[in-house]
């Protein structure tokens, strides 16, 4: 096992191996500093899930990160999400690879590379065949699109749920209807009954990981920080797709007991905290010394990230169908910007931070769109703010160099 | 070769505009609360001031629109309708409203990208708040008959641009592509009954004059993409020494085409046609934009596509797969040019359409 984990993980190898790649992202995780159990039972979590679909012991669907995972959880049904592999695939070194497959079949480079990755992996059929396609329109064109092209590519139904920037009754309403369809679309295809105490008992175990994911949220406006952001950056498929699963309530009640030691112990990760950032949006998935230098050299700590943000409030599990369509809904960067900025500004202020870094993800429409928006809001409270241009997916056109002087220069600014 | 030079009738009582951007945008509601629908689509456009606000790597055309808004240069411009069409028109409504100060409305209507029941149902709902909306701007009620009487303008110039498109696909007619472009561009920007007494007489000059034209000469090329601010493309193409002969762009027929049906209730009637009109590539029906595009093909004898999309536009970008394999498996020769729609890539883009059409 020790010889194989050196070996570099190739493409075919995620197509026969997944227990390799187990193997490989364990001893990946192992390296981390500090790391929380939480965060090896997250890996954990999607390497299983992963394997299950492999193997066809439950049916799974390809999806978009903000999916009605409730609904699925409910169903018996797993999720994969072309988002988060591409996220992985960048993690084992292989997302130019299935970018170049998408290229090669005429995929603008100009184009998202998660999606663009992801469109990769589904022209490749990297993923096991999916029961059925979903995305959510929330946020992002390209995701409605590239799961078009897989339900094309799989040959399996396609279900695209409209999620309107509205958030009265009658947009929830709109949403709750659309996904009662896709609910009762998905039995058709796949055998499973709709059992309402089942989706009932998901949204139940969906609250029951809010909870444990507030209290966690909670315990990190501690100082000094008891967790690094660059680890908490690592919870996408989590966050995007865990909720309604047990083992979401088992790792975020995991995460909030490891950090109430921590808080208690007054430890924090970095051994020594200088500054204290907010991040926003995403971060670099491939493999960067980015946070190396942050984190370990600069002892600049994330105090918290905007993607672990929990932005619904507490759902009612005697009506499933509306209370995830409520969660879909609230997603803090769907509303309206003025209502986001807040909401940033509110994180800043609560998580004391003396910062915020915005890492651009390059072909994010939405978040580029806001940008100048964001920053104002920021610098008119007075809260330093830099946006740094970079790719999650492909590191192309990373330049360590280039992008430390520029967190230098903000950090001299913090003082 | 028609001539045509389309000029507002200052005899007719002038409406203050209310500006749009996408043509999911039901015009006969700004019509009925008495403005002129406008589209925002300069000839030459810019997005000089907008670039402080909006990346650059996001649509050229919403950051034009935002730069149009911020040169407030428009003085009958009194608001302006964004459909949420793509995640550009979101960033657009965002921006307007942060940063262009000379308008006094500014609304954001929800647009659905499935065309079924439900979104059907949600997106009346829309069409009726935007009406609300007006409402309470102009301080008055939008009555029915009055949105049945701009049902009836609006019908009427698509019928007469059906019945334009109808004679651009006869060679015998010779009308440019160019010309086409020009008299939709029109449409979008000229009050509406002038535009229809307008097109009304030309089209009877073109029946007249086709006797005398000499036949459009070269191969057939129909445009797919999202939009064009100015004719260059075109006569690249026609320079090239092909013809445009139809296309599926909202600068084009996806504009006029499908009337809406009276029925009982006119926001009910106007909302059907507008979601239900021959998709954009924001659509989740994709495969009817394929077959729309196939039928096109077959009717106007087309030899060639380009498949044109405004830069950073992911909804057409992402579809261009499909259309390629597509039109490949039939044989039918494909281009795609991404224009940063200032022009600032035309030489670029003339190479690559002589070297097309050479091949055809």
């Amino acid at each position: 096992m020790k010889q194989r984990s050196q070996k570099k993980i190739t493409k075919d190898m995620l197509k026969k191996d997944s227990f390799f790649i187990k193997a490989k992202l364990d001893n990946t995780l192992r390296r981390g500093i500090s790391r929380l159990k939480s965060s090896q039972k997250m890996a954990d979590m999607v390497l299983d899930f992963g394997q299950k679909a492999l193997q066809g012991h439950k049916p799974n669907i390809l999806t978009t990160i903000w999916a009605p995972s409730e609904i699925l959880y409910g169903l018996d049904i797993i999720p994969i999400c072309v988002e988060t592999t591409a996220a992985s695939l960048a993690g084992f070194g292989l997302s130019d690879e299935f970018l170049s497959i998408a290229e090669k079949n005429f995929h603008s480079p100009e184009t998202c590379s998660f999606l663009r990755c992801g469109a990769g992996a589904v022209l490749d059929k990297l993923f096991p065949q999916p029961a059925a396609v979903i995305a959510t329109t929330h946020l992002c064109d390209a995701g409605a699109k590239v799961n078009s092209t897989a339900s094309r590519v799989y040959g399996c139904p396609y279900f695209l749920i409209d999620i309107p920037q509205e958030r009265g009754d009658e947009g929830v309403a709109y949403v709750a209807k659309q996904l009662e369809e896709m609910a009762a679309g998905l039995c058709d295809i796949t055998g499973r009954k709709l059992e309402k105490d089942r989706l009932s008992e998901a949204v139940e175990l969906s609250n029951q990981a809010r909870k444990f994911a507030l209290r966690a949220n909670e315990l990190r406006k501690a100082v000094p920080s008891p967790m690094r952001g660059s680890e908490a950056l690592g919870y996408l498929y989590l966050v995007g797709l865990g909720f309604g699963s047990k083992n979401a309530v088992d790792i975020y009640r995991t995460m909030a007991r490891e950090l109430e030691k921590r808080v208690e112990k007054k430890f924090t990760p970095l051994g020594h905290e200088k500054y204290r950032l907010l991040w926003l949006h995403v971060r670099p998935y491939f493999r960067s010394g980015l946070f190396h230098y942050l984190e370990r050299e600069q002892k600049a700590s994330i105090a918290f990230e905007e993607l672990n943000h929990i932005d619904w409030p507490e759902l009612d599990p005697d009506h499933p169908f509306r209370s995830v369509a409520q969660r879909l809904v609230s997603n803090a960067a769907n509303g309206p910007v003025d209502m986001y900025a807040d909401m940033l500004l509110d994180l800043a202020q609560k998580y004391r931070v003396e910062g915020v870094i915005h890492y651009a993800h390059w072909g994010c429409r939405w978040n580029y769109g806001r940008l100048r928006i964001i920053k104002d809001a920021f610098q008119k409270k007075g809260i330093p703010f830099v946006s740094l241009d970079c790719d999650s997916v492909s590191g192309q056109n990373y330049v360590e160099g280039q992008l430390n002087s520029r967190i230098d220069t903000f950090l001299d600014m913090l003082g | 070769m028609v001539e045509i030079d389309f000029t507002p009738d200052d005899s007719l009582p002038q409406r203050p505009k209310m500006g749009w951007v996408c043509t999911y945008t039901p015009e006969e509601v700004l019509y009925a609360a008495g403005f002129h629908p406008f589209r925002i689509l300069e000839e030459n456009p810019s997005t000089k001031l907008a670039d402080a606000y909006l990346h650059h790597n996001l649509c050229p055309y919403a950051r034009s629109c935002l730069d149009f808004g911020l040169k407030a240069q428009d003085q009958d411009l009194k608001g302006i309708v964004i459909a949420h069409s793509c995640n550009a028109m979101r960033s657009l409504y965002e921006s307007w409203t942060h940063y262009v100060t000379s308008t006094s409305f500014v609304h954001f209507l929800n647009v659905p990208k499935d065309s079924g029941p439900l979104a059907l149902e949600y997106f009346t709902r829309e069409v009726q708040m935007l009406r609300s909306t007006l409402e309470t701007f102009i301080g008055r009620k939008i009555e029915d008959t009055s949105l049945w009487e701009a049902v009836d303008i609006f019908n009427e110039s698509r019928s007469l641009m059906e019945e334009l498109n109808g004679l651009r696909k006869k060679p015998q007619f010779s009308i440019k592509g160019t010309v086409v472009y020009k008299i939709i561009r029109a449409r979008q920007r000229m009050p509406s009954k002038s535009f229809n007494t307008q097109l009304r007489s030309l089209l009877e000059k073109i029946k007249g004059q086709n006797e005398n034209a000499a036949q459009m000469q070269g191969p057939r090329i129909m445009i797919v993409g999202s939009l064009i601010a100015r004719p260059q493309i075109i006569e690249v193409i026609e320079e090239a020494g092909a013809s445009v002969v139809c296309d599926d762009m909202c600068s084009g027929s996806r504009d006029f085409e499908g009337l809406i049906e009276k029925g009982d209730d006119p926001i009910e009637s106007i909302s059907k046609r507008y979601l239900l009109k021959p998709p954009c590539a924001r659509m989740k029906n994709t495969h009817q934009r394929l077959e729309r595009a196939k039928k096109l093909l077959e009717d106007c004898q087309v030899d060639g596509i380009i498949y044109q999309t405004v830069k950073f536009c992911d909804n057409h970008l992402y579809d261009y797969p499909l259309y390629q394999d597509f039109f490949q498996e039939k044989g039918i020769p494909i281009l795609q040019i991404e224009e940063d729609f200032i022009g600032g890539n035309i030489g670029q883009v003339r190479t690559r359409i002589e070297a097309f059409v050479e091949m055809l």
